[in-house]
Parts: structure tokens; C-alpha cells; sequence
């Protein structure tokens, strides 16, 4: 089977859907992060095959842009994991939770 | 089965199989392992599709940056590397059928979709007409993104430093602490200096 | 665009007043003189741009439409409300006043960007900006766990939501192959409903679910909302909010309008699920700032119609609804900021210690249940109508008006507990003449809204 858009459409889909299941299932604030991660990069990889599909510089530019806001977003999110860190000694979002009552 | 398709499909392994692996590995530097080869095989991807420019941008920015920044991390939140916890059943089962659902739903929405090729004309996405449309003004010019987007930049530095730096500790208890160190040593320079002058 | 401009060069000049003034209370003065001067600003834009034609700037980046720069004066005109009301309290949470200043400076870049937007890539960067001060505002108070635990959860669920977002975006760009949003509704109708389309529309709307708390995504928000210093809930759960319905409404009217039969029932069915889970939750809570978050989640509810609604009277809807609510949220915010104890006991007694607090906050309560004469009453009047001049979805207005009753319980608890109910509140900071005297304009701001909501809706 010859590879063609579609392809490119549903392997980008499997990688999103693999990364939504992550951050519902697990509950360090880190892996969450990294499954976010994994999202953005399934969009990336889709936009720049339609922009291979379309021949249209669009869509890469709109990449470079997720770029730097994913990583202005991976800044600012670990600073908050580190000061969360400081105070109660885990990641786990559970910890959190239990904190509360 | 021709070259292309046996990278493609070795392609999408690494990246899916390195994908899972993040997500359900319970040693969190494992995870960010397996992340790394999930990027690289997406890097991977963008040669496959002659991007080489976006490319290299891939592995510079999420595989030299972002990835480093998360290891950065672990290392400063999991002293040890001892196992998580298993994430409880009924959630493992309930995240999991919700992706899958929504990742099905998705497909068969959009199996239907065929692709033409492009109807208007459009730009050709090579590297150099993509540095000239980030910052030109004329048609397809991407200035005010690119100007605004360093706003956000901004922003997002102002807020790490804000958010990072250490509350002090009322100030009375901490001064003579720091006198008590730094007198003595400040004293043994000023000895150390006047010998050498004698 | 040079309300952006502004903004931008303000909330650097607040970086570095932070380094050159150490005394707290002129940075907040300050402050409170840039945000009038921004008001001024976008009073300049919006009177140098004509009604009929729209300009489009940047390669139609942004496009500055009448109702976007009315919205943008107004919403301008709430934060210079809140920072007049709140400035005081904000000197209190931490030590980078200035810092805290220059971030609201940025989320109100946010806001016009979002207000203006003609691209999804700016509004992309859009929400992007709003966002992330958000989190940093959200965790500002390092003394409380439950600030940094506020901050990370909204880190996460706003990271979350970005990434469906984006989503939603590609697959819209592979069906239209472009991502200007006018451009967008040509290009998608050449034949039947392309599907790539449909899932992208469902998938930003579950997106903008997340970012304007309506259910099922709106588990984060009571937590978020509770553990954030009060000062900054305030500007959060009105301004911002405001700015995320209104993107929600624009990218739907523009784009969306004509495909309306696909989407309209799940979104029916959100604003349904919203209201209910909204308004019942509420009932039960102890805490008022926590009631209040509920509530902002039920007020979503109502905001929903307007992007419900395809036709013109949605912007009237948004735009009243958006000041309504922020003004009277505002205003009870800055009255509950000044008490110490959060749950409803902490109100008993109010109107014998306080009578004018007591008086305010009944009026506010007023507008926020839609009593008449309020601003709260003429707001829900114009979504609903909005939705009943569609003609369908006439179950949905009726179930709103049930539930609009049930809002009128918890509201009128904390003017019960302030009337009838003995006890001494502590207040924990003094209330001068000056708070008194804003406290008073904020009321006639509502009482005003409620009698000649005209007047707000001129320029739309």
C-alpha cells in the first residue's frame, strides 16, 4: 500500500490519541507535561505533511510558531512544578487532592 | 512494498511505540527516554517529507531543548529513580476507552475525506521563502505574529521569574547568620593578602 | 492597533517602574494611571475607525470591526473598574507588584488580539497570552499551597486544552487550506460538508469548553478559582473570561455561521449540561468564594447562548452580557476581599457593621440572579432573545429560565446571612472613604446597565 495523505492523517490522530490517554491516566504533573508534548507534536507532524500535500509555506510557519509557544509553555510549566515541588516534596497530582480535606 | 513504504512504516513504529512507552513506563527518566526517541522519530518524519530546514528545528528545539528542560526537572523533583505508582485501574480503563472512542470517532469521521491537490496557488514551502515571510510585511507576511509572539516570550520569562524565585525567610533570622560566615573568611583573605605584600 | 501597541509599551514601562520605585502604593498608582490612559487609547481607536468598513491590518492578521474595538474600550473600562477597586489588594498578595501589574497588561494584549483576531494563528498566540499569566497570577501567593496547587492544575488543564486546540486548527487547514477565518467559509462550502471540517469544529470546541469553563471541562475551574489569591479571581473570572467567550463567538459567527445545523446540538447540549451542573453544585457549597466559582460556570452557561444564537444580536448579547456580569463580579470580589472569614457565616451581620458594603453587594447579587432594573436582567434578556429570534432551542430557553430561578437560592443566602443573621464579620483591611465611594460607582454602573442598556450597545 502506496503511503499517502491519509496516512499521515491517522498515524498523527494515533499519536494524539496516545497522548490524551496519558495525561487522563497518569497523575505525575511531569509525564502529564510530557503527554502534552506528545500532542503538539502529532499536530506539528500533521501540519507539515498537509503543507507537503498542499505545497503551501502556511502551515510550516504556523509550526515554528507552536514551537515557541510550546516551549514559552514548557518554561513556565516547570517553573510551576519546581515551586510545587518546594512545598510538599511530589509531583503527584493525587498528593494534591488528598492535601485539601 | 517499496523503500518509501518500509521507512514510513518504521518511521510511525518508532514514534508510536516510543509514544506508548512514555505514557505508560512507570520509571519517569524512562519516559522521558522513550519521549526522546518519539521526537527524533518525528524529526525523522520531516526528512522523510524533505523538510529538512523544519527539521533540524525539531531536533534543536524539542530534542535539545524541551526534552533537556524535563530532564532538567526529574532530576531536580525525583532524587531517586524508584518506581511510580500504578495509575488505578478504573482510570487506566476509563482514559484509555475515552481516546480510543474519541481517536475512532475521529478516523471514521474523516476516512471519508479524500485529498486534491492544491487548487490556488500557494507558497512553496522551502526554507528561504519561509525566513522571508516571518518578518515581511507583503502578502503572506507573518510580521505581527512574530512580533507578538515575543510578547509572549516576555510574559512567560517575567512569570518563571516570579514564580521561581525563593520566598525569603524574614530577614532578622537570616543576617547575622550570613555575618557569622562570611566575617571570618573576608578576615582570612585580608591576612592571606597582607602577607603576600610583606 | 494601537490599543496593542499601548499595551505592550505599558506593561514593559511597569517592569521597570518595579525597578526604580520600591514604594508599593505608587505602583499601584501608577497602575492605575496607564489603565486610564489604555482606556483612552482604545477610545482613540475606536473613534478614528468608521462603523461600516472594517480595516484589516497585517495581511488580514487582525481585522479591527467596530463591535471588536467597542468590546475592547469596554472590557478596558472593567479592568480600570477592578484596578480602582482592587489596588490596594493587590499590593498585598506578594512582593512583585509591579510585575503583577505588567503581567494584567499582557493578558489585556491577550484580549485585543483575541477581540480583533482574522486569523486562527493569532488567535492561537491570542489565548496563548492570555493564558499564560494566568497561571503565574494563579500562583502568585507563595505563602499558600493552595495558590500553587491552582496554578499547576491550570497550568495543566490550559496546556491540555491547547493542544486539542491546535488540533481542531490543522484539521480546519486541511479542509480549507487556509487559516484566515474569513477566507475559511468560502473554501469549506464548495461542496458538501467537508468531514475534516466537522471534527476540527467539534474538536475547538471542546477546546473553548475548556477555556471558558462550561461542563463536562469545567472540573478545574472551582479549584482553580478557589485557590488563587481573591484579587487576581476577580480579574480572571470576568475580564478574561469575557475575552475567551468573546474569540469563542467570533470564530463561530464568522466561520461556523453557515455550517450552524452540524454543530449547533452539541453545543445545545453543552450549555444544557453547564447550566445544570453550574447552578445545582452551586446550592451546595459553604464557601462564597467557591459559590462564586460555581457561579461563573453557571453565568457560562448563559454566555453560551450568545455564540448559540448565529445572527446579529449575539454581539449585542456577548457584549452586555460581558459587562454585566464582569462589573457586578467585580464588585462583589472587591467587597469580599476586604472580609477574612470566606464562608457564608463570615457574612452575618454585615448590614449592621457595614451597611453600605451590605447595601452593594445586595445590588450586585441582584444583577448577577438577572433581577430587573440590574444590569444582570437586561444581559440575559438580550442572549435569550438572541436564541429565541433563531427560533429553535425553545426548550433550552425555558430550562435556562428554571435554572436562572434556582441561581436566585445561593445568591439571596449571602443577603440573608448579611440582614438577618446576627454576628460580627471581621473585615481585614479598613474600608476608606475611597472604596466606599468606587464601591457606589460600580453599583450605579449596574443600576445603570439594567435601565438603559442602550447605552452600552451604541456603537454595535
Amino acid at each position: 500500500m502506496p503511503v499517502n495523505s491519509t496516512h499521515y492523517l491517522f498515524l498523527s490522530l494515533l499519536l494524539f490519541s496516545i497522548g490524551v490517554m496519558g495525561a487522563l491516566m497518569r497523575r505525575n504533573a511531569i509525564i502529564i507535561f510530557m503527554c502534552i508534548e506528545l500532542m503538539l507534536n502529532a499536530v506539528n507532524l500533521l501540519l507539515v505533511a498537509f503543507s507537503k500535500i498542499y505545497a503551501d509555506a502556511n502551515a510550516q510557519l504556523f509550526v515554528f510558531f507552536i514551537m515557541v509557544v510550546a516551549a514559552a509553555e514548557v518554561a513556565v510549566g516547570l517553573a510551576i512544578i519546581v515551586m510545587m515541588y518546594r512545598k510538599v516534596h511530589s509531583v503527584d497530582i493525587n498528593i494534591l487532592n488528598r492535601l485539601k480535606h | 512494498m517499496d523503500a518509501r513504504t518500509i521507512i514510513f512504516y518504521l518511521l510511525a513504529a518508532t514514534v508510536i511505540g516510543g509514544g506508548l512507552m512514555a505514557v505508560t513506563s512507570r520509571k519517569i527518566f524512562r519516559s522521558a527516554v522513550f519521549l526522546l526517541f518519539s521526537l527524533i522519530g518525528i524529526a525523522g518524519f520531516y526528512f522523510f517529507l524533505d523538510q529538512e530546514f523544519i527539521a533540524a528545528v525539531q531536533v534543536v528545539v524539542y530534542v535539545g531543548g524541551i526534552v533537556v528542560l524535563i530532564l532538567f526537572s526529574i532530576f531536580l523533583t525525583h532524587g531517586s529513580g524508584e518506581d511510580m505508582k500504578k495509575p488505578a485501574l478504573g482510570r487506566a480503563v476509563f482514559s484509555a476507552l475515552a481516546a480510543a472512542i474519541g481517536c475512532v470517532l475521529t478516523m471514521y469521521l474523516i476516512s471519508e475525506h479524500t485529498f486534491q491537490g492544491s487548487g490556488k496557488p500557494a507558497l512553496e514551502p522551502s526554507a528561504g521563502n519561509i525566513g522571508a515571510q516571518m518578518l515581511s510585511v507583503t502578502e503572506y507576511g507573518f510580521i505581527l505574529p512574530f512580533e507578538v509572539v515575543s510578547m509572549l516570550l516576555l510574559a512567560a520569562m517575567i512569570g518563571c521569574i516570579v514564580i521561581a524565585i525563593k520566598v525569603k525567610v524574614p530577614e532578622q533570622k537570616v543576617m547575622p547568620k550570613i555575618k557569622e560566615e562570611t566575617e571570618p573568611v573576608e578576615l582570612e583573605v585580608v591576612e592571606e593578602l597582607k602577607t603576600e605584600e610583606v | 492597533m494601537k490599543a496593542i501597541i499601548a499595551t505592550t509599551v505599558f506593561g514593559v514601562i511597569m517592569m521597570f517602574a518595579g525597578l526604580w520605585v520600591n514604594d508599593k502604593k505608587s505602583i499601584a498608582g501608577l497602575a492605575t494611571f496607564l489603565f486610564a490612559a489604555l482606556l483612552g487609547v482604545t477610545i482613540w481607536d475606536l473613534t478614528t475607525t468608521s462603523v461600516n468598513s472594517p480595516k484589516s491590518l497585517f495581511n488580514d492578521m487582525l481585522r479591527s470591526e467596530h463591535y471588536s474595538l467597542w468590546f475592547n474600550t469596554i472590557m478596558t473600562g472593567c479592568s480600570l473598574l477592578y484596578v480602582l477597586l482592587m489596588g490596594k489588594e493587590v499590593q498585598k498578595v506578594g512582593k512583585y507588584v509591579s510585575e503583577y501589574f505588567a503581567l494584567i497588561f499582557f493578558i489585556l494584549c491577550g484580549l485585543y488580539l483575541l477581540s480583533m483576531y482574522n486569523n486562527l494563528l493569532m488567535m492561537f498566540i491570542g489565548i496563548e497570552i492570555l493564558s499564560i499569566p494566568q497561571y503565574i497570577l494563579a500562583g502568585s501567593d507563595k505563602r499558600n499551597l493552595k495558590s500553587s496547587e491552582a496554578s499547576l492544575k491550570y497550568f495543566l488543564m490550559g496546556a491540555f486544552s491547547t493542544g486539542i486546540l491546535l488540533m481542531g486548527i490543522t484539521l480546519l487547514y486541511g479542509a480549507a487550506r487556509t487559516f484566515n477565518i474569513t477566507e475559511m467559509v468560502t473554501l469549506m462550502h464548495s461542496d458538501a460538508l467537508n468531514p475534516l471540517a466537522l471534527a476540527g469544529i467539534l474538536f475547538i470546541m471542546i477546546a473553548f469548553s475548556f477555556k471558558v469553563s462550561a461542563a463536562p471541562m469545567h472540573m478545574w475551574t472551582p479549584d482553580v478559582y478557589d485557590g488563587s489569591p481573591t484579587v487576581f479571581t476577580a480579574f480572571m473570572a470576568t475580564v478574561v473570561k469575557s475575552a475567551a467567550f468573546f474569540a469563542f463567538l467570533r470564530l463561530f459567527q464568522v466561520s461556523f455561521n453557515s455550517l450552524s445545523e452540524h454543530w449547533v446540538m452539541v453545543l445545545a447540549i453543552i450549555t444544557a449540561a453547564t447550566l445544570l451542573v453550574g447552578n445545582v453544585t452551586a446550592v451546595f457549597q459553604q464557601s462564597v468564594k467557591r459559590m462564586l466559582a460555581y457561579s461563573s460556570i453557571a453565568q457560562a452557561g448563559f454566555m453560551l447562548f450568545a455564540v448559540l444564537a448565529v445572527n446579529a444580536v449575539a454581539w449585542q448579547g456577548i457584549i452586555i452580557y460581558a459587562v454585566a456580569y464582569s462589573v457586578a463580579t467585580i464588585g462583589i470580589f472587591a467587597v469580599l476581599v476586604k472580609l477574612k472569614d470566606y464562608t457564608y457565616d463570615g457574612f452575618n451581620g454585615l448590614a449592621q457593621r457595614e451597611p453600605l458594603l451590605a447595601f452593594v453587594t445586595t445590588i450586585f447579587l441582584f444583577s448577577l440572579a438577572g433581577i430587573p432594573l440590574t444590569g444582570g436582567f437586561m444581559a440575559k434578556y438580550y442572549v435569550l432573545l438572541a436564541v429565541v429570534q433563531q427560533g429553535q432551542l425553545m426548550w433550552l430557553v425555558i430550562f435556562a429560565l428554571l435554572m436562572a430561578a434556582i441561581s436566585v437560592y445561593y445568591y439571596f443566602r449571602v443577603i440573608i446571612a448579611m440582614y438577618f443573621k446576627a454576628g460580627t464579620p471581621e473585615i481585614s483591611s479598613p474600608v476608606t472613604g475611597g472604596d466606599k465611594f468606587m464601591l457606589v460607582v460600580t453599583c450605579a454602573l449596574v443600576i445603570l446597565l439594567g435601565v438603559l442598556p442602550q447605552l452600552f450597545l451604541t456603537k454595535v
